[in-house]
C-alpha cells in the first residue's frame, strides 16, 4: 500500500514536521519525524477535495494535519478505502478528461443557444399576452408626453388631411374590440417616420404622410404600427430584455459584468435579433389585412422604398455586403427582404382575385 | 528559512498553469449555466483553493476554506437581489435607482464583512488569517469621505438658496461641478485609507500585520499617472486635428464632397476609442504598481517577516495589454491564461522577509463567518478600493 511523504501541523499550529502516513487495510499509521506518531481508522480522516494539484490536506480527528503533494496516492488510497472523499473525486474526474469537457460544452453552448433563440421569445409572448391591459398601459405612461418635449413639434398639415386619414384610420383599420388606438400628428422636420406606444398611441411624423403618394400606402403603415400593439411587441420587448440580463447574470456572474462592453455587443446582437423577429410579424399583420380590406399589399413594399429612398439621399450607398454584414446590428429586417415579402403577398393577392 | 544567517527575502510563488486552470474553469462554466448558478458557488471555491493553493512561500502553500454550502446562502440571496434590479431596471427605472442608492449605503458594510470573510477562510501553514477592522471605519472611508464634499455642497447651496435667496439654476452648475473636484481631490487620500484599513487590520493566527501608510505617496502616484494620461490624451488630440485638417484642405481644394470618406471617418472613431482603452489600462498599471508596492513594502507580520513588492509598471501594462487582445480574439476562451499570468506576475513580485520562525503562530479561536456579505460584494461588484 502507498506511503505518502508530507508533513505534519500541530492542531492550528503553523509548526511543522515532515511526516510519512501508510495507509493499510482500512487503517493508517502517521510517523511524524522524532519519533511522534498516530494511528487510526482511514476513514475517520477528513481528506480536502483534489484541485488541479494543489496540495492534499487530510485532517485528523484530533484536529492535526497531515499535508501531502502527492495527489495520486491520495486518490489511489481513497480508491482503495472507499473513502467519503470519493464523491467529490467526480469533479476532479470531469475536470481531467477533455473528451468530457468538450461535450459538456457542447451541451452547455446548446442550451444557451436554445433558451435565447426560442425560450426567451416565448416566454415573453406568452406572459405578455397573459398580462392585463393595465400593464401594457403602464409602460408606455408618460411616453407620448416625454417625445412631444424632446422629439417631435406640432404638427403642420392642414386639418381637412388629417382628419381624412383619422376617418379612414377609424373606419378600415381598427381591429373590432381589441384595445384603444389613438392617433397623433407630429412634425420631426425631413424625418418620415411612424411610431406606436404599447398604450395604443400611434404616431405619424408630417413627412411620412407628404411621401406617400396614396391614401393605401398611409394604411399599410398604420397597420404596421398596429400589428405591434396587438402582438404586444413593446411588453414583450421588456419582459425579454429582464429575462436576457438574468440569463446573463447566470452565466456571467456579476452585474457590472452585465453591463460591461465584453456582454454588451452580443447582448445587443440578441435585442436586435428580437426586434427584427417583431417587425416581420407587424409586416405579416399589416399584408393580411390589406388582403382582408381588398387592397393590394404591395403597396406596402412600395411605402417602404420610398421611406428607404428618404433615408438614404443623405447617405452615399453602401454595397450590398456591407449592408447584409450591417444588418446583423439592425432593429429592422432588410428593406429589400421586406419588399420582397409584400410582393409575395401581393402575387397571392392577384392570384386570388382571379 | 531560519537560523542564525542573514534572513534574505524570499519570493512568492504561484505553480498553477493555463491549461490545467482552463479545464477547471471550463467546468465551472458549464455546471453553472446548467444548474441554473446554484453550481457557481462549488465553482468560487475550487477556483479560490486552486489560485491559493498553487501560492508558495517556500515550501508553504495557502489554502482557502469556505465551504460551498457556507456560500450558498449568502449568494442566493445576492444573487435575487441583483435579478430584483435587473428586472427593476427594465420595468420601474426609478425603483432600480432606489436600490442603486441603497446598495451604496450598505457597501461600507459588505465591504467590511467580506474582508473579515475571506481573511478566516485563508490560510498559510495551517493558520487563519483575521481581519478585525471596525465597521465603523469602513463606513468613514467607504461613505463619509467620498460624499463628504457633496454633503458640503449641497448643504452650501441649501443655505444659498433660503439664506441668500439665489437662483437655483445658477446655483447647480458651481455646486455640483465643485464638489466632484473635491471628490476627486480627496480620492488619493481614501485609497490610501482603504488600503491601510486592509493591511493594518489583517492578523495571521495570534500575530498582527501592520502597515504605517502616508498619503503623500499617493498624492504623486496620482498626479503623475492624471499627467501623463492628459499629455497623451492631448497629443492624440492634435493628431488628429492635424488630420482633420488636412481632410478638409483636400476637400476644399478638390471642391469634392465626398473626399470625406464615412469609413474614414468611422475608423478614426473606432482608433480613438483604441487609444483610449490603451490610455486607461496604462494609467491603471502605473497606480496598480506604484500603489501596491508603496502599500506591501510597508507591511509587517510583528517582528518577524516583512513584506517587499516589486512590480513594474511598464511590465504589468504589456501584461495586462496582452491579455485583453488575447480575450478579444479568443472571444474570451483564453481567460484562464490570461488571469494565470497575470496573478502569476503579480505574486512572483511580492517578496517576504522572515526573520523568526513562523511556526510559533498558532490560530486565534475560530469566530463565525457569514458570507452574505462577501457574495453581496461578488455578486454586485463592490470591493473598495484594492490595489
Amino acid at each position: 500500500m502507498p506511503l505518502l511523504r508530507g508533513h505534519w501541523h500541530p492542531p492550528g499550529s503553523a509548526a511543522r514536521r515532515p511526516a510519512e502516513l501508510q495507509v493499510e487495510g482500512g487503517g493508517f499509521l502517521l510517523r511524524i519525524e522524532d519519533g511522534e506518531s498516530r494511528s487510526g481508522r482511514f476513514d475517520t480522516l477528513e481528506i480536502s477535495d483534489r484541485v488541479g494539484d494543489i496540495p492534499r490536506r487530510l485532517e485528523l480527528e484530533d484536529g492535526s494535519i497531515f499535508e501531502t503533494a502527492d495527489n495520486d496516492a491520495v486518490d489511489a488510497a481513497i480508491r482503495a478505502a472507499g473513502h467519503p472523499a470519493a464523491r467529490g473525486h467526480l469533479v476532479h474526474r470531469l475536470e481531467s478528461r477533455w473528451r468530457w469537457i468538450l461535450a459538456a460544452l457542447l451541451l452547455a453552448a446548446g442550451l444557451v443557444f436554445v433558451t435565447f433563440r426560442w425560450g426567451i421569445p416565448w416566454a415573453a409572448r406568452e406572459i405578455a399576452l397573459a398580462m392585463p391591459d393595465s400593464a401594457n398601459q403602464k409602460i408606455s405612461e408618460g411616453a407620448l408626453e416625454l417625445l412631444d418635449k424632446w422629439v417631435f413639434e406640432p404638427s403642420t398639415l392642414p386639418q381637412a388631411r388629417r382628419e381624412a386619414i383619422r376617418r379612414r384610420f377609424r373606419a378600415r383599420l381598427l381591429p373590432q374590440g381589441q384595445g384603444r388606438f389613438r392617433l397623433h400628428f407630429r412634425d420631426m422636420g425631413e424625418v418620415p417616420n411612424a411610431m406606436a406606444l404599447p398604450s395604443g398611441d400611434i404616431v405619424v411624423t408630417d413627412r411620412l404622410v407628404t411621401l406617400a403618394e396614396s391614401p393605401e400606402e398611409i394604411d399599410s403603415v398604420l397597420l404596421h404600427e398596429i400589428g405591434h400593439v396587438i402582438h404586444r411587441h413593446g411588453l414583450q420587448s421588456v419582459i425579454r430584455s429582464s429575462f436576457v440580463g438574468i440569463g446573463a447574470l447566470l452565466v456571467l456572474g456579476d452585474v457590472s459584468a452585465v453591463n460591461s462592453l465584453a456582454a454588451g455587443l452580443p447582448l445587443f446582437l440578441v435585442e436586435s435579433r428580437y426586434s427584427r423577429g417583431a417587425e416581420a410579424e407587424a409586416d405579416r399583420y399589416a399584408l393580411e389585412h390589406l388582403m382582408a380590406l381588398g387592397e393590394d399589399p404591395a403597396v406596402f413594399g412600395r411605402m417602404l422604398q420610398r421611406l428607404e429612398a428618404a433615408a438614404r439621399t443623405d447617405e452615399c450607398d453602401d454595397e450590398e455586403g456591407a449592408r447584409r454584414l450591417a444588418s446583423f446590428l439592425d432593429s429592422h429586417p432588410l428593406t429589400e427582404d421586406r419588399v420582397a415579402q409584400a410582393r409575395r403577398y401581393s402575387e397571392r393577392f392577384h392570384a386570388q382575385r382571379q | 528559512m531560519e537560523g542564525l544567517t542573514v534572513p534574505q527575502p524570499q519570493s512568492l510563488s504561484f505553480h498553477g498553469r493555463g491549461a490545467e486552470y482552463f479545464r477547471i474553469w471550463i467546468v465551472n462554466l458549464v455546471l453553472t449555466v446548467l444548474t441554473l448558478g446554484i453550481y457557481s458557488a462549488w465553482a468560487k471555491v475550487r477556483t479560490k483553493r486552486y489560485f491559493l493553493g498553487n501560492t508558495r512561500l517556500g515550501e508553504d502553500s495557502f489554502d482557502y476554506h469556505a465551504t460551498p454550502m457556507m456560500l450558498l446562502k449568502g449568494r442566493l440571496i445576492a444573487l435575487a437581489l441583483a435579478v430584483l434590479y435587473l428586472v427593476l431596471s427594465n420595468v420601474a427605472p426609478v425603483a432600480s435607482m432606489v436600490m442603486v442608492g441603497l446598495l451604496m449605503l450598505v457597501a461600507p458594510w459588505i465591504i467590511w464583512r467580506s474582508h473579515r470573510f475571506n481573511a478566516l477562510m485563508t490560510s498559510f501553514r495551517n493558520v487563519r488569517f483575521d481581519f478585525d477592522g471596525t465597521l465603523r471605519e469602513a463606513y468613514e472611508i467607504f461613505l463619509w469621505l467620498p460624499f463628504l464634499p457633496l454633503a458640503v455642497g449641497l448643504v452650501v447651496a441649501v443655505v444659498m438658496y433660503f439664506g441668500l435667496g439665489a437662483d437655483p439654476k445658477m446655483l447647480l452648475g458651481p455646486v455640483v461641478g465643485l464638489s466632484i473636484l473635491f471628490s476627486y481631490l480627496l480620492t488619493p487620500h481614501v485609497h490610501r485609507r482603504a488600503n491601510g484599513y486592509l493591511l493594518d487590520n489583517l492578523r495571521f493566527g495570534d500575530g498582527a500585520f501592520s502597515a504605517e501608510l502616508s498619503s503623500r505617496p499617493y498624492y504623486g502616484a496620482y498626479i503623475k499617472a492624471f499627467l501623463g494620461f492628459l499629455l497623451a490624451g492631448v497629443l492624440v488630440a492634435v493628431l488628429v486635428g492635424v488630420v482633420g485638417g488636412y481632410q478638409a484642405a483636400a476637400m476644399r481644394a478638390t471642391g469634392d464632397k465626398m473626399a470625406v470618406d464615412p469609413m474614414q471617418v468611422a475608423a478614426m472613431v473606432v482608433a480613438m476609442y483604441l487609444v483610449f482603452i490603451v490610455l486607461g489600462l496604462w494609467f491603471k498599471s502605473y497606480l496598480e504598481a506604484r500603489l501596491r508596492n508603496y502599500a506591501l513594502s510597508r507591511t509587517r507580520l510583528d517582528e518577524v517577516a516583512e513584506l517587499h513588492s516589486d512590480l513594474r509598471a511598464g511590465r504589468l501594462f504589456r501584461i495586462q495589454l496582452g491579455n485583453l487582445l488575447l480575450l478579444l480574439f479568443t472571444l474570451g476562451l483564453a481567460w484562464p491564461w490570461a488571469v494565470t499570468r497575470l496573478y502569476r506576475y503579480r505574486t512572483e513580485r511580492l517578496h517576504a522577509t522572515v526573520r523568526d520562525d513562523l511556526g510559533r503562530y498558532v490560530s486565534e479561536r475560530q469566530r463565525r463567518a457569514s458570507a452574505l456579505g462577501e457574495e453581496m460584494g461578488d455578486v454586485f461588484d463592490v470591493g473598495g478600493l484594492g490595489f
